[in-house]
């Protein structure tokens, strides 16, 4: 048995850490996740910012590690558009571009009626220089871009009115996974300049040598894809609500309702011109992405499905809605606990998985070690 | 001359960024410098790109072992700078549809995109996952508790690679919340927040001084190893 561990060939170890990762991914279980206070401080920090902030994302990553940064990037993305921040994105890394197109599509999908290109979000894209970039633009933000990635003077749009540097701006987020990265951000940006507000978000391996700047240079910051999953459960928690009540419920009255004259579809249909909204948007209350509905959309959807609105009021409070005080929602309030919006959260347990692995095989391979010491096989 | 004007360059740039930051007034200097930078970068950008093909062309014209992967850069190269130089399949701006070349280069849908899309990102995407399969094999093949550093190294890995995923809440979650840190997450806390900061810090000053000692060999001339090895 030993002498078979000794030799074993290492691809029954890749095949091992395949298994170890597919399965859950295939499986995706739900493991739930507390902010730790070093991820709890970017949420407040941007949950606390009055609406209408400027907010500077520099994502300096490319495709190699967007699987690890790209869902903290999005929950970044809409948690500054649920407040109403004013986002300008730029990147120091030259592949890093259509990272950032990744995140406006976020604001132009998710937030399409209230985020508009130039008013509240702007992408200034690729600057050249590394650290100088960012020295530079600590004092001058045309001087590297003068122009946004269209190639519009930066000066022109409207979002740029009062904007001359880095130092005015609310929040300078960091999202990096290595040179030019957090690092540089700290040591030429935040440092040397007291006004600028840095958060970061950053790989596993490049996690370890910025905690030193916590909490003075760096407000906080978002370790690896765990950090970003801590992220999402806390803009869940702020912006989400758990249950499947209201999905089930109209799931079985379509159910109910439909038949040869009358499909699914066409009752689908009916609910979006009875409440005068977006067909995309009915699928989005089916499938549990929204929850929580203006009292006028209950209303609409009740009179189609010919029940009481009170029924589908309960079943949103049921599932977390608050409609105390007269309290209403916008009609794309999208429920953030909703496993479409938890990227990092669906990661955690091939991770869990993984990491047991890396254990497994240590124990054993510590044991081999050992067992060969005995036999004298080793010095 | 070739060695004297750029070291005078290096040890004037180099001078007036030191002195700018101590004397605000010089902050334009200081910002004039940082532009040139920028444009030395921009610069580089392109005598990294003729490196590049001029080292693969020399090992494709001299057969070199494995001249054919030089040959698939190449094409690569080619193909990817002209179709992001020339916008090739970028519609113009709506607000010009008069005006070719007016979009953006790298707008959905385009030949770009596409490199992008669906040969970088899985590529490298790919290249970053394989480190999982090393990673796992080295545990096996080479974490043994050889010695007290080891088993040292063995246990905050251990703790670590529990603590960062939900197995140190499931195994510790029993433990009284005033006990908080030595739950294995809150130990976790412990290593990355003291031990390794201190570590860190440590690293960080070392290489701080040795930054600052060597920016002064190179402002006053002594260090000349930045202008290549004939020098």
């Amino acid at each position: 048995m030993i002498d078979a561990l000794i030799q074993l060939d290492r691809r029954w170890i890749f095949l091992a850490m395949f298994l170890a990762v597919a399965i859950p991914v295939l499986l995706q279980p739900e493991l739930p996740e507390q902010p730790t206070p070093i991820v709890q401080s970017v949420f407040d920090r941007i949950e606390n910012l009055p609406s209408g902030s400027r907010v500077l994302m520099a994502l300096d990553y490319d495709p190699a590690s967007r699987p690890e940064l790209g869902p903290m990037t999005r929950a970044l993305t809409r948690h500054s558009a649920l407040r109403g921040h004013r986002l300008f994105y730029i990147t120091l890394w030259p592949t890093g571009v259509p990272m950032i197109d990744e995140a406006t599509d976020i604001l132009e999908t998710e937030f399409a009626d209230q985020y508009h290109y130039g008013e509240n979000y702007l992408n200034l894209g690729y600057g050249a220089g590394q650290e100088a970039a960012i020295k530079l633009i600590c004092t001058d933000l045309t001087k590297l871009f003068p122009a946004d990635s269209r190639g519009r003077p930066f000066a022109l749009w409207e979002i740029a009115r009062g904007v001359n540097s880095l130092q005015d701006m609310d929040l300078t987020i960091s999202i990096g996974a290595g040179y030019p990265g957090t690092k540089e951000w700290v040591q030429y940006a935040a440092t040397p300049y007291p006004a600028i507000d840095l958060v970061a978000g950053v790989t596993g391996v490049s996690a370890p040598p910025q905690y030193p700047y916590y909490p003075q240079q760096l407000i906080g910051m978002l370790p690896a894809i765990k950090g970003a999953a801590e992220y999402e459960a806390a803009l869940a928690a702020r912006y989400g609500t758990a249950g499947e009540a209201l999905p089930a419920l109209l799931d079985e009255r379509l159910a109910e309702l439909s038949g040869p004259q009358r499909t699914r579809e066409s009752i689908t249909v009916e609910m979006a011109e009875a409440a005068g909204i977006e067909m995309a948007q009915v699928r989005r209350v089916l499938d549990g992405r929204i929850n929580c509905l203006p009292r006028a959309e209950i209303k609409a959807f009740a009179r189609v499905l010919e029940i009481e609105a009170e029924a589908i009021l309960n079943a949103a409070i049921q599932d977390g809605a608050d409609y105390s005080e007269d309290r209403d929602y916008p009609s794309n309030y999208l429920n953030y606990a909703h496993s479409d919006y938890q990227d990092a959260l669906k990661r955690m347990a091939p991770q869990l998985s993984a990491h047991l692995l890396m254990l497994v095989l240590i124990v054993l391979g510590n044991v081999i070690f050992f067992l060969q010491r005995r036999r004298g096989v080793l010095p | 001359m070739k060695r004297t004007i750029p070291i005078i360059i290096a040890a004037v740039a180099g001078l007036v960024m030191v002195v700018a930051f101590f004397v605000p007034p010089l902050i334009d200097w200081r910002e004039t410098a940082e532009e040139w930078f920028n444009i030395l970068a921009a610069v580089a950008m392109i005598l990294g790109g003729a490196s590049i093909l001029a080292m693969h062309l020399r090992r494709i014209s001299d057969q070199k072992r494995g001249w054919g992967f030089s040959l698939v850069t190449l094409i690569a190269f080619a193909i990817t700078l002209s179709v992001g130089l020339f916008k090739v399949g970028v519609p113009p701006m709506a607000e010009y549809p008069d005006r070719p070349w007016t979009g953006e280069y790298i707008t959905h849908g385009a030949p770009l995109w596409w490199i992008f899309q669906y040969l970088i990102v899985p590529i490298t995407a790919t290249m970053f996952s394989l480190l999982a399969f090393f990673v796992a094999s080295a545990a096996f093949r080479a974490f043994r508790a050889k010695n007290a550093e080891a088993v040292l190294l063995l246990g905050t890995a251990f703790i670590v690679l529990l603590g960062r995923s939900y197995a140190g809440t499931l195994l510790t979650g029993w433990v009284p919340e005033s006990y908080a840190a030595l739950t294995l997450p809150g130990m976790t806390d412990t290593i990355m927040g003291v031990f390794n900061t201190a570590g860190q810090r440590a690293i960080m000053i070392g290489i701080a001084l040795g930054i600052a000692s060597t920016s002064l060999k190179i402002l006053l001339g002594i260090d000349r190893s930045y202008l290549g090895n004939r020098h």
